[in-house]
């Protein structure tokens, strides 16, 4: 029994510290493409005078950020580099109807020319929900298309009496 | 325990590979042909290293067409099969008849080592290859090889497993392999759990005593399988498959995989009736014939009320119907549901514990490999469900067989064995039958494939031709025969380039009739400069040829096509063609949406055969290669694409065209 515990917990400290090694230090990461800067060649759905980017800050803490007002689709096309992986963090900058009680919905697709699917989902309900006021973190891991060019979708969905505001804060592709 | 007149391995293999021979010429003979069957559509083409990338964090159909989940091996064996076989599709099909064969005689293998006689492991053998739920689920249909190739790694781990029960280091290997299989197909997960619950099965039944160190050993299986769960919900971020069914509907779904396999459980409730009848009449032999007995009477009373629920499906013989009552189906049903309750009764009456422990470990193999099928439930992943039945129905047979009668008695009890399995082989026929090219159903999904913008257009028109030649009762033709495929191919360029032209992706392959000897193409790239030129190769074996653009001017690339065993295996010349310098028109230009790879302009301007030669450009374009001696020229086939082949006699560059790349969809 004590060669078997050795050899378990020798895998489990290596687990753990490969886990420590890759994990926690998105903001540490190498970004590879600054969205902020293609956002002049994006495609804005439903018309370019939805969309601003400026500098927002929330709970103190101050992002380069697309902001769009409503439901909207902002597409970039992305050749993902290895390792690659989308970080956003995504929040509802009070706007002048602050008062609004319902909810504001992020969502992050990727099409590669024939298939689109969702890949991540973010609600944010900020009247109601104290958590909801920070920046929220987003991360989706781009491996599946290495080298390839996609179209990096990002849509926002506002239910009725939502928040009217939504910021996409440093949206980037990083290398991990 | 085997007596002594068990024969040596040797000569139990080439026994069971005889018997496994006769069930599957049985079965197959003349049922399997040419063609591909819906998915295979899709599924036999070559695979790029972008997509052979992808499958390991993502669909295990990278075009989309399929639904959703995580096969990363089952996609590396397609392409494997691709490269090996191209479109041979008698190739294919030979190996699945061969891979069936080896899974018949493992089972046979399987049963001998849990202590069968010779007879009743090779009765498993022959029901196994000739079992009527097999030609879907892992002979006829070509996709279904993943089936085949799970079937042969978990019968391969059911081997390995009766060889290391005691030794838990030997449980490595097991691991290794339920692993692998879990990456071929996903209700692979079931192994582990199966083989931890046989060996307890086991140890409760037989007395064995359960391994050494068991607690790790069960620890270890549960984590294994957690983490391989945890791995495909993390690779594909969802579940996947065909989404969360109602209770209801997952009931049904788990109690159609048990009845399918287990009884054959007929689909019409009138011949459901004549199964029920056929199994009522078995019991009440069965009782009449042990009659009362004091330390038997529990058994007896079950016996009595199965017979009596089963009366219970006799009502609709009496429906109205517009088909025959006694359908193989129906019989193949009568007999399964009748050996196993009339063996399983047996062997309780008898305490025979050999004989019940492999029925139920047959039975196991059922409920486990079924759970993942609450889910969904389809009739053609029933493959290893159909193992675990086999085991059943011959841990019954093995029962009956140890039932003390006169000799004369026995031969006559084997013989009526023996009829009575006829439905077996018989049903199974007709299920390899419904794959013939010319199948109504084939023939009705050949519509549906066709559509799939992977499927290339030569393909398409060979599809068209062989729905003509089954109307006129004329065999398809091989697809060996088609002059030229090429995957990786667009019918057109990216907006701004002359239509009428084909252009590659970054990749291509070019499939050509086998007695190909020389392949010529005319390349071109309109924006290719000295500073930035694009180099495009052509392989084929041993030969290569690179030719490097630097201008607009068109180029000829030739390639020397030579004969050799892969060449033979694919009964067709394969030219690779790799594209350096390719451009994607999206990144090119923010506004399009166009986000293909482009490498070069393309049209084949000649292809040589060995015996004649077939021109595909206008005469002013001859090849800057010493040709053989023009032979008589070869009208395009009808399955050549109309102009697809002609090489315009001026450098077109024509307005723009934008063809959006469309989605595709399939099936739920």
């Amino acid at each position: 029994v004590t060669r078997y515990t050795r050899y378990l917990v020798a895998a489990s400290v290596a687990v753990l510290a490969g886990q420590g090694a890759c994990g926690s230090r998105v903001d540490d990461v190498p970004i590879a493409i600054d969205l902020v800067h293609q956002y002049q060649d994006a495609k804005k759905q439903p018309s370019a005078a939805s969309f601003a980017v400026s500098d927002v800050t929330i709970e103190g803490q101050t992002k380069s950020s697309i902001v769009s007002r409503g439901s909207t689709r902002l597409t970039f096309h992305v050749t993902v580099p290895v390792r690659g992986r989308f970080r956003v963090f995504v929040a509802s900058p009070p706007g002048p109807s602050a008062e609004n009680a319902g909810s504001i919905l992020f969502l992050v697709g990727i099409s590669d020319g024939h298939t689109y699917r969702d890949v991540q989902s973010r609600e944010l309900s900020p009247r109601t929900r104290p958590s909801d006021r920070h920046w929220l973190d987003v991360s989706v891991d781009l491996a599946e298309y290495e080298n390839m060019t996609i179209d990096l979708i990002l849509n926002v969905r506002v239910s009725d009496g939502g928040p009217e505001l939504a910021a996409w804060g440093s949206p980037a592709v990083v290398t991990r | 325990m085997m007596s002594r007149r068990t024969p040596s391995a040797f000569t139990f293999t080439i026994c069971a590979a005889l018997v496994a021979a006769i069930g599957i010429a049985v079965v197959y003979a003349g049922q399997i042909d040419v063609g591909l069957y819906y998915d295979d559509y899709h599924f036999v083409r070559p695979l790029f290293p972008l997509d052979l990338h992808r499958v390991w964090f993502g669909s295990w159909d990278p075009a989309g067409i399929e639904s959703v989940f995580y096969r990363p091996l089952t996609a590396y064996l397609f392409a494997g099969r691709f490269w090996l076989f191209g479109l041979n599709t008698t190739a294919m099909h030979a190996v699945s008849i061969a891979g069936h064969a080896l899974c018949a005689v493992m089972v046979g293998w399987f049963l001998r080592r849990e202590g069968s006689g010779t007879g009743i492991a090779l009765l498993g053998v022959l029901l196994y290859a000739a079992h009527p739920s097999l030609p879907q689920a892992q002979v006829s249909w070509l996709t279904n090889q993943m089936h085949l190739t799970e079937s042969l790694m978990v019968l391969l781990t059911l081997l390995t497993w009766q060889g290391s029960r005691e030794r838990p280091l030997l449980w490595l290997p097991i691991a290794v392999l339920a692993i692998a299989i879990f990456l071929v197909k996903e209700d692979g997960l079931m192994l582990l759990p199966s083989l931890v619950l046989l060996t307890a099965l086991r140890s409760v039944i037989l007395g064995t005593g359960l391994p050494r160190r068991w607690p790790l050993l069960l620890g270890s299986g549960v984590a294994l399988c957690g983490a391989l769960v945890a791995l495909r919900f993390e690779r594909l971020g969802r579940l996947g498959g065909y989404g969360v069914p109602t209770l209801a509907t997952g009931y049904a779904n788990f109690t159609k995989g048990i009845g399918a396999t287990l009884f054959l459980w007929p689909t019409r409730t009138p011949w459901q009736a004549v199964a029920s009848g056929m199994a009522i009449l078995a019991i009440a032999v069965g009782l009449a014939l042990g009659r009362w007995r004091h330390n038997r009477r529990l058994l007896f009373v079950s016996g009595l009320g199965l017979a009596i629920a089963l009366c219970f499906n006799l009502p609709p013989i009496s429906f109205p119907r517009s088909y025959p009552l006694f359908a193989w189906q129906a019989l193949a049903s009568g007999v399964a549901i009748s050996t196993l309750v009339i063996g399983a009764g047996v062997a309780l009456w008898r305490a025979d514990r050999q004989s019940l422990f492999v029925i139920t470990a047959g039975c196991l193999l059922v409920l486990a490999f079924n759970t993942p099928f609450v889910l969904v439930s389809k009739r053609e992943q029933y493959h290893l469900l159909t193992l675990g039945g086999v085991l059943a129905l011959a841990g019954a047979a093995q029962a009956l067989a140890t039932i003390p009668v006169r000799p004369t008695a026995r031969i006559v009890l084997v013989l009526l064995l023996v009829a009575a399995l006829l439905p077996f082989p018989l049903l199974a026929r007709s299920q390899a039958a419904a794959f013939l090219p010319c199948a109504a159903n084939v023939l009705e999904l050949d519509k549906e494939a066709r559509g799939w913008w992977v499927v290339p257009e030569e393909l398409r028109h060979w599809m068209d031709d062989k729905a003509n030649r089954c109307r006129d009762n004329a065999r398809p033709t091989p697809l060996t025969d088609i002059p030229q495929l090429a995957w990786g191919v667009y019918p057109e360029g990216p907006a701004g380039t002359p239509s009428g032209t084909r252009w590659t992706s970054d990749r291509a392959v070019f499939l050509l009739k086998r007695d190909a000897t020389v392949f010529s193409l005319a390349l071109r790239r309109s924006d290719a400069t000295s500073s930035q030129p694009v180099r495009v190769t052509l392989r084929s074996g041993t030969s290569s040829v690179t030719i490097l653009l630097d201008s607009d001017e068109k180029k000829y690339a030739t390639l020397r096509l030579r004969p050799g065993l892969l060449v033979t295996l694919r009964q067709n010349q394969r030219v690779d063609m790799t594209v350096d310098g390719w451009f994607v028109p999206a990144v090119r230009d923010p506004r399009s949406s166009d986000l293909r790879r482009f490498g070069v302009a393309f049209d084949v301007v000649e292809i040589h055969y060995s015996h004649q030669r077939q021109t595909m450009s206008p005469s002013s374009m001859a090849l800057p290669i010493s040709a053989p001696a023009p032979a008589p020229m070869i009208v395009p086939s009808v399955f050549d694409p109309p102009g697809a082949m002609m090489l315009p006699s001026t450098p077109p560059l024509m307005p723009p065209m934008i063809r959006p790349v469309v989605p595709s969809s399939r099936r739920q």
